[in-house]
């Protein structure tokens, strides 16, 4: 099997992303088709990648459709990747985990979900001292366990408690995400759809089952969903003060005190 | 007693049957398991006709084919090229020894085999899940407990942890 | 100009060997809470998602801190010339390279996979402070090993001023690079802040000091060498303006947050509300850990007592084991701000504080850390000439002008035991 220049494969990649990205009705068809039957696809075609500095994978949070008390995006993740709690809160792992917001004053609040932020300028990757946290070249920030001592430097280092430590053993690991004892671990953005050409399970789930908060896409295309929706919303960037740069951005719209 | 300048003629002596044993296991090595030796490794077929490269180039260097690639994934997301843990898996899960009806495979007795034989530890089914791809697909994820005496120990010793005063 | 002999000590009584053979249990137990903590993984730690870096830490940190600063007596002999401390000088370094392996050793089999440490010596990350640390405590062992050769070996005595200034820079280096650690996190409120260097390096002089001094004053009993009075009143003095210096720094530490309205959460929550937090910050660091020594070394009653001084140092150890308590764990405690104004809350405890409990491991496996590196020194000096065999004050008074080179090069020139 040739591997074929790099720029066009992405050009392809890219190109299949937008379309599917493009309305409802690829939303739905996505939904019909499982994840896995797009890896399967993708893997009896020409290998993935490299990874494209041209495209900066985002996400998009729209917290005014994020339900109270909802945590499909949550549970997808969980299904997807794997990392399920042994009823310890304090150890469990957390990839993704749901964040409410109250205001003080007025008692009006917001949930959101709250994962790796996939900082261009990520702290996590300044303080690893081997180099196993790194920032894939479309800004997907990633451990490589290979190399991950378990120092939890990062986790020290990141401002949005994104990071897990796996505090125990792990069995059952799903094939596309290997997680061991001894090492950290966030979210990886579903790395595995994306090099497929899919979408993060969180956003497929939150399409198909939850308020259809989550927008996934590239925030160096301009035509893209995320982008303009981005630009219209004057999305936050968690921790803006920090100037990180995170590709997950919040829509967090006014919303009427409860009661 | 033992004199002082016996001691090197007893200590060659000793070292000469030492070696004359290890000479005799590894003759008794040509054979099968003979009791208490560790056992040839004699790893099962794999499916399909013939492995992605020769047999002995595989058990050569498929550390390095492994290695090589998975940089490549983690880092670029490279993936589907030729060499893959997974594509190991597929093919070399066999049910585990002593449980040959049980429906779910794994390849660490594949593995295991000849690592065990040449003592060389590794520590990729720490992470990497050991069971095929396709039956995890086909049979949804469920979380059967594997590894799950170690798990099972540490609740109950958390468990105690908590009752105790 | 006073030669100082050296000679080791017998170590054949039955206290010697008891004192070994309870470190040796205590390195054991350590090791032993390290393999349980790997098998088990480190959910049976108190430490956890948001607690990171628990009590092994603490001892490993102040271990690490402390190693730079037993290094005083010897900077102070070689690079400042103050003749009085030379005889100081070799188990100075030696405690300083103990006590960076004890600090080490802690660091390293926390690790969630301490079998691959090849892997932080192969790879490296060299924006990553932790990385530059593993080349300065590398070089550390490197540097004083270098340095108590050419101060033991008489051919080599001359370059024990050049050499000795090169420890102390790197030494200095080196606890700015572990402050750094703090210091360079920039999603805390207890850290990212410059001081935390300056700050650390005070902690290491105050808290090495110490440790030699009891160290010092515990192997001068021990082995029935005589230990002068005026050294003993120059070594509190020296201790008093170190513990001093840490005070201060703390003040302007809190001082400057306190100015901040950003902080005063954290603040408030350090030195008021926090709970066991508070108290160790008020009890055990500053009254501790830091009042009661000043009075202690510098009160006219107490001043000149040799037990009030030894009582001081023991008082800054703790304190100090308390004061890196509060900055790793109650820096960790206080919830990150993730949306400053707003109430958060969830299920992981996001705007709550963290509440942590050390854990029998954590806590057998930072004491072996303690344990290792007085081994180290309890063993170096019996089969090395570390401790001087008089510490007795000489008779020209130790208050004499110091010799012209300032060096010890002269005053070694006769080391080796008869």
């Amino acid at each position: 099997m040739k591997m074929p220049p790099s720029p066009p494969a992405n050009n392809t990649v890219d190109g299949a992303r937008r379309r599917l990205l493009a309305g409802a009705a690829a939303i739905a068809t996505l939904s019909l088709a499982p994840g896995v039957v797009l890896i399967t696809a993708a893997e009896a075609k020409a290998p993935t990648g490299p990874a494209s500095a041209k495209v900066r994978w985002g996400l998009l949070v729209d917290s005014a459709k994020c339900g109270d008390g909802c945590d499909v995006c949550v549970d997808a993740c969980r299904t997807e990747n794997g990392w399920t709690g042994h009823g310890r809160p304090r150890t469990d792992p957390q990839w993704i985990r749901m964040v409410s917001l109250r205001e003080p004053a007025g008692g009006a609040s917001w949930t959101l979900p709250m994962m790796c932020q996939h900082c261009r300028f990520p702290p996590c990757v300044d303080v690893c001292p081997t180099g196993a946290s790194f920032r894939r070249a479309d800004g997907i920030v990633l451990v490589d366990k290979h190399i991950c001592i378990g120092c939890r430097y990062c986790m020290m280092a990141c401002p949005y408690n994104a990071r897990s430590f796996v505090h125990e053993d792990v069995a059952e690991q799903r094939p596309h995400a290997p997680r061991g004892k001894g090492t950290v671990e966030s979210c990886t953005l579903c790395v595995h759809r994306i090099d497929a050409g899919g979408i993060p399970a969180c956003v497929e789930a939150c399409g198909r089952a939850g308020g259809g908060a989550l927008t996934f896409g590239d925030l160096n295309d301009p035509d893209s969903e995320i982008a303009r929706r981005a630009a219209a919303y004057a999305a936050v960037r968690v921790r803006a003060d920090l100037g990180l740069d995170p590709a997950v951005r919040y829509h967090i719209p006014g919303r009427a005190a409860k009661r | 007693m033992t004199r002082p300048r016996d001691l090197p003629r007893r200590l060659a002596a000793t070292l000469a049957v030492l070696l004359l044993c290890g000479v005799g296991a590894d003759a008794a090595d040509n054979k099968d398991s003979i009791d208490g030796r560790v056992p040839l490794p004699r790893p099962a077929k794999g499916k399909g006709e013939s492995c992605i490269e020769p047999t002995a180039s595989m058990r050569r260097y498929h550390m390095d084919y492994l290695a090589h690639q998975r940089d490549e994934t983690v880092r670029q997301g490279i993936r589907g090229r030729k060499y893959s843990l997974k594509e190991c898996v597929a093919c070399h899960a066999v049910p585990e020894p002593g449980q040959e009806e049980a429906k779910t495979l794994t390849v660490e007795p594949f593995c295991g085999q000849c690592h065990t034989y040449a003592a060389v530890r590794i520590d990729c089914f720490e992470c990497h899940t050991d069971k095929p791809v396709d039956k995890a697909r086909r049979t949804g994820w469920q979380a059967p407990p594997q590894k799950e005496s170690r798990r099972a120990r540490l609740g109950a010793h958390l468990g105690a942890l908590e009752r105790s005063p | 100009m006073k030669r100082v002999r050296f000679q080791e000590i017998q170590g054949r009584g039955a206290g010697y060997r008891a004192v070994l053979g309870v470190l040796a249990l205590l390195i054991l137990g350590g090791l032993g809470a390290a393999y349980y903590m790997e098998h088990f993984g480190h959910a049976v730690t108190g430490m956890n998602n948001r607690i990171v870096w628990g009590t092994p830490h603490v001892f490993a940190v102040f271990l690490i801190v402390a190693a730079s600063g037993a290094l005083n007596a010897a900077s102070v002999s070689s690079v400042f010339g103050r003749t009085p401390y030379q005889p100081l000088a070799r188990l100075s370094g030696l405690l300083a390279v103990a006590l960076l392996s004890g600090g080490l050793m802690v660091l390293v089999l926390d690790l969630g996979r301490p079998d691959r440490l090849i892997v932080a010596l192969t790879s490296y990350n060299f924006k990553s402070i932790f990385a530059w640390n593993i080349y300065l405590y590398m070089g550390f062992f490197a540097v004083v090993g270098a340095y108590l050769w050419v101060m033991m070996e008489r051919r080599m005595n001359r370059f024990a001023k050049p050499v000795g200034w090169f420890a102390f820079l790197w030494r200095l280096v080196l606890t700015t690079g572990t402050g750094s650690i703090f210091g360079f996190l920039v999603a805390r409120q207890a850290y990212d802040a410059a001081i935390m260097a300056p700050l650390f390096i005070a902690m290491s002089l105050a808290f090495g000091h110490a440790i030699l001094i009891l160290v010092l004053m515990l192997a001068c009993h021990c082995a029935e060498r005589p230990l002068g009075d005026a050294l003993v009143r120059r070594l509190k003095n020296l201790l008093g303006v170190f513990v001093a210096a840490v005070l201060y720094f703390v003040a302007v530490q809190h001082l400057t947050n306190l100015y901040a309205a950003e902080h005063h959460g954290f603040e408030r929550f350090i030195l008021a509300e926090g709970g066991i937090h508070t108290v160790l910050f008020w009890g055990g660091q500053v009254v501790l850990g830091g009042l009661v020594p000043l009075a202690l070394l510098f009160h006219p009653a107490t001043g000149g007592r040799r037990g009030a001084v030894g009582l001081a140092a023991g008082l800054v150890v703790l304190g100090g084991l308390a004061q890196v308590y509060v900055i790793i764990i109650g820096g960790q405690a206080y919830p990150l701000v993730l949306f400053p104004g707003m109430e958060p809350g969830s299920g992981f405890l996001d705007g709550a504080i963290a509440s942590y409990a050390p854990s029998l491991p954590e806590l057998a496996l930072g004491i072996s850390g303690v344990a290792i590196a007085l081994m180290m020194v309890a063993l170096g000096v019996k089969v090395l000439p570390f401790l001087p065999r008089t510490l007795a004050d000489a008779p020209a008074g130790p208050d004499a002008p110091p010799a012209d080179t300032g060096t010890g090069a002269e005053a070694a020139r006769a080391t080796e035991p008869a």
